[in-house]
């Protein structure tokens, strides 16, 4: 027997604390266990400070975001891109055109929620289970995070709130790891890159930031619509920060040459510490199982997001949530585990990074046409009282 | 065509029920209905009550005449057991004997029992029978006058009480050493000597519809948010059981969520910790039969709070806390995390504690996760038969513990003597908790952990953690989410969760349970 719930009462439950947790852990995802190694294979020794800029370049981007989001207050791009695309006249182009939209993001997030739970599954299988098959690596992350995603959108901020400091936490084994094996000579000379390779290594800068699409559909359940700039700005700088310490940590320690050869570099960078006052060694499971953590609430993003796309579109009853959650379950499933071997992974990896680029640029497209025509949303009612 | 033919047979099953049910309902309490208005003659009241509590042995019936120019007849009705004998002798039933007054008319005789002759506090007027049996059954007496159709119900129950003791559940080393006891009246004196607020808010319920146990809701108006009130009182309301015996009934009636190992109300028997929880904006539910008080909405933290926190020094009692966070930890992972390390990850354990480890294990036949499971079941049988075994053999338990899971068991090789270590850590550990249901809770989901550690490793326990996680993070106690003040984040709450900070620095209530006067000091006394 379920007693009827006392709850907030309202939908708009995502406070501005949540919101930027939401969007660190996003994009703080799978990707950076092999973060360094891929920006070293174009930008060598200058990865240091091409990291900062292209995350900059994202954060531009993430900015245009947050301005068609905050155009229309409390709605979900499920509900505001008919509103921009459409038009009195011919409703149905708009319909056509919000479903290709749709569809082209749908796509992209069922593809990196696969592509993530596949590398963290080899990356788990290859480092720590040696002889556990990957399909029931695969299959327990999957179904967990599938549980999860059956619940609310206020409730998944929440959980990504309470696992906010977890992800801080490999960064003290990290940072323990570069003081203690780092070499500053690792890091120079500088500026060794052709002009050429600029705009490639600024791209392949930006795959890792990949991810923060998902604010176009959590920023319709945001309490305060307004302050979504801070909150989404800082979670773009708190995530550069970090990349940082982890690009430069990890090429101070291994050098340019051997960083490109290592397959999980911070990975590795647990296998370098030396303790003899500590109680474990070896601490690469250790950060293995808490970067389950990060994998987790990303994909957990990622998946919830899906989902709500469902619902919303198809303007399901929120108890059916449970059942859509579970019904793409199979799906990625077969999805993950369509590379044959590490290295096809790694090429649809990277398709897939390029897939998302283009697709989180897809919104400022939107964000120009609703420009153009003068579209903007209304505050709900709910919002405005509350304040 | 099934379907329609199950429906007619469960209608048939529900006919028979009524009919049941009214069979009952004219043999026992026919006349118990409310209309029963109370008669004009003494006999023919006494002769109604004696007829339904028939063969009842402890009814005592006392008829006397009061001189009165006619004579009148009058009786006494209580039960034997129930009363306080000395207010029924002195100040009932001798003064009525006593009274002599030849001049009074007999209708001014019922102002005069009232006004003179009943000496006692509680008296109240009464017109049907129903009233009177509730009265008499639950310790009052019942003073029946000829000529009259009413009665007086005096305030007599004096039923025998333990004597207020130390809780044993919740001891601790600074603060006070009462406990409250069965009686609500008895606990809620308790709580009226320590919060002489007049916005404190005591509301009866009389719930059972046979044992007719009192249940009393306790808030203090101003300070707990007022929707949850109105909830708590509805879900108070609808509860329908025959009897409640003790607060655990209620509990489990008005609780958010079934479905959860968590306790979602949170329970304690000491008097000071229900003050401080009505004072933080919580409310609470005594029940007749029970020193333990529900307390509700509850969050998280009482996994490791206890009111020995604000009694000692602030650094003393932030240190506690963080003990007893990490008891819980052990007491939660440490099985899994033996299992997963030597069974998965050998190599993480130094060289030389893997050496003592691999020696230990040469001999035992089981595979980590039997081990494991073997043992700390059998711990939990001990646990169990401790708390049930007669004091006088319970030194037994201790003896026969000893050798199970000790050094006979070790040296005979069934376990390794690592894991002795484990299990008596993660024993101790669990009982850090000042709460003894919710450190039952985290013994149970142990289980389950090991299973994860066995099948996965690390990354089972952490797969396990999330998902409960998850589940904390979904629940609800009235409104309130478990997990807050942590999710959703409320800085200024967090002054008393991890950390307590000193009293001056928290000049306003937690804003977890939406309290409505936030101020906690300054602003003069009032």
């Amino acid at each position: 027997m379920n007693q009827q719930q006392l709850t907030d009462g309202t939908r708009y439950s995502i406070t501005v604390y949540q919101a930027f947790t939401i969007v660190v852990s996003t994009i703080y995802g799978v990707g950076v266990l092999s973060l360094p190694r891929d920006v070293a294979e174009v930008s060598g020794n200058d990865m240091s400070w091409i990291i900062i800029v292209s995350g900059i370049f994202v954060g531009i981007i993430i900015a245009l975001l947050t301005a068609l989001c905050m155009r229309f207050p409390g709605q979900t791009i499920v509900q505001f891109a008919p509103e921009i695309l459409g038009s009195r006249r011919s409703h149905w182009l708009g319909r056509f055109l919000t479903i290709i939209v749709l569809l082209i993001i749908a796509l992209y997030l069922v593809s990196g929620i696969s592509m993530s739970v596949r590398i963290f599954g080899e990356a788990m299988v290859n480092a720590v289970l040696v002889n556990t098959p990957i399909e029931a690596v695969i299959l327990v992350l999957l179904i967990s995070v599938a549980i999860a995603a059956g619940s609310e959108f206020g409730i998944v901020a929440k959980y990504n709130e309470l696992l906010m400091l977890l992800n801080f936490f490999p960064l003290v084994i990290e940072i323990f790891a570069f003081i203690q094996r780092g070499e500053s000579t690792n890091l120079l000379p500088l500026l060794q890159m052709n002009t050429s390779q600029l705009p490639k290594a600024m791209l392949s800068g930006a795959f890792a930031y990949s991810g923060y699409s998902v604010l176009l559909m959590f920023s319709g359940f945001y309490k305060q619509p307004m302050k979504a700039w801070k909150a989404h700005l800082f979670a773009i700088g708190t995530i550069i920060v970090l990349y940082w310490i982890k690009c430069v940590g990890t090429l101070s320690i291994f050098g340019k040459d051997e960083l490109v050869r290592v397959m999980y570099p911070v990975l590795e960078t647990g296998k370098v510490i030396r303790l003899h006052a500590m109680l474990f060694e070896r601490l690469e499971s250790a950060i293995l199982s808490i970067w389950l953590v990060l994998v987790f609430t990303s994909v957990l993003n990622l998946y919830a997001c899906t989902v709500q796309m469902v619902i919303e579109f198809f303007r399901l009853k929120g108890r059916y949530r449970r059942w859509i959650a579970f019904a793409f379950a199979p799906v990625l499933y077969v999805m993950a585990m369509a590379p044959e071997n590490m290295g096809e992974v790694g090429k649809y990896a990277e398709r897939v990074g390029i897939f998302g680029f283009l697709t989180d640029c897809l919104p400022i497209l939107l964000l120009v046409i609703a420009i153009l025509r003068r579209k903007k949303g209304e505050m709900p009612r709910e919002i405005s009282s509350s304040r | 065509m099934k379907k329609a033919s199950y429906r007619i047979l469960r209608l048939k099953e529900r006919r028979k029920q009524k009919k049941l049910e009214q069979h009952n309902e004219s043999q026992l309490s026919k006349a118990v209905q409310e209309e029963t208005h109370i008669f004009d003659t003494e006999a023919k009241n006494v002769e109604f009550i004696k007829n339904i509590l028939k063969e009842c042995s402890d009814l005592v019936v006392r008829t006397f005449v009061i001189d009165v120019p006619k004579d009148l007849k009058s009786s006494v009705v209580y039960l034997d057991e129930m009363v306080q004998k000395d207010i029924n002798h002195n100040f009932i039933i001798r003064p009525l004997m006593k009274y002599s007054d030849k001049r009074e008319s007999v209708n001014d005789l019922y102002d005069e029992v009232y006004n003179h002759l009943v000496q006692a506090g509680e008296v109240k007027e009464i017109e049907d029978m129903k009233s009177a049996l509730d009265a008499i059954l639950s310790g009052d007496t019942v003073v029946f006058l000829d000529n009259f159709r009413k009665a007086l119900v005096v305030g007599t129950k004096g039923w025998t009480t333990r004597s207020v003791c130390e809780p044993h559940a919740e001891s601790v080393v600074r603060g006070p050493r009462e406990g409250m006891s069965e009686t609500v009246v008895c606990s809620l004196s308790m709580i009226r000597h320590r919060l002489r607020d007049p916005f404190l808010r005591v509301k009866y319920f009389t719930k059972g519809k046979r044992t007719k146990t009192t249940v009393a809701l306790l808030y203090i108006e101003g300070v707990c948010d007022e929707e949850v009130v109105k909830e708590a009182e509805k879900r108070i309301q609808d509860i329908q059981i025959d009897g409640i015996l003790e607060s655990g009934y209620v509990e489990e009636f008005i609780v958010d969520q079934m479905w959860t190992p968590f306790p979602l109300i949170q329970n304690t028997e000491r008097p000071d910790s229900v003050v401080a929880h009505l004072l933080e904006g919580q409310f609470a539910i005594l029940v007749d039969g029970s020193p333990y008080a529900l307390i509700a909405p509850a969050v998280f933290s009482q996994f490791y709070y206890s009111s020995e926190d604000y009694y000692e020094r602030y650094l003393i009692a932030t240190f506690l806390r963080f003990i007893r966070l990490l008891s819980l930890f052990i007491a939660l992972l440490l099985p899994s995390l033996y299992i997963a390390f030597v069974s998965f990850h050998p190599e993480m354990v130094p060289s030389k504690l893997l050496i003592a480890m691999a020696a230990g294990r040469a001999t035992v036949p089981s595979s980590p996760i039997l081990e494991a499971l073997s043992m700390e079941i059998s711990v939990e049988i001990l646990r169990e038969a401790s708390i049930r075994l007669p004091s006088p053999i319970g030194p037994t338990i201790g003896i026969v513990g000893g050798l199970v899971i000790g050094q006979a068991a070790v040296q005979a090789g069934l376990i390794s003597p690592a894991f002795v270590i484990v299990v008596g850590l993660t024993t101790i550990s669990s009982y850090a908790n000042p709460s003894y249901s919710a450190a039952i809770s985290v013994r149970l989901l142990r289980f389950p952990m090991m299973m994860f550690a066995a099948a996965f490793g690390l990354y089972g326990i952490m797969i396990a953690m999330m998902l409960i996680i998850l589940h904390l993070v979904q629940l609800r106690s009235f409104g309130v989410p478990y997990m807050s003040p942590f999710a959703p984040l409320n800085l200024k709450a967090l002054k008393d969760t991890l950390i307590r900070v000193p009293w001056p620095w928290m000049k306003k209530r937690p804003e977890i349970y939406k309290v409505n006067d936030v101020v906690r000091q300054g602003g003069g006394e009032k």
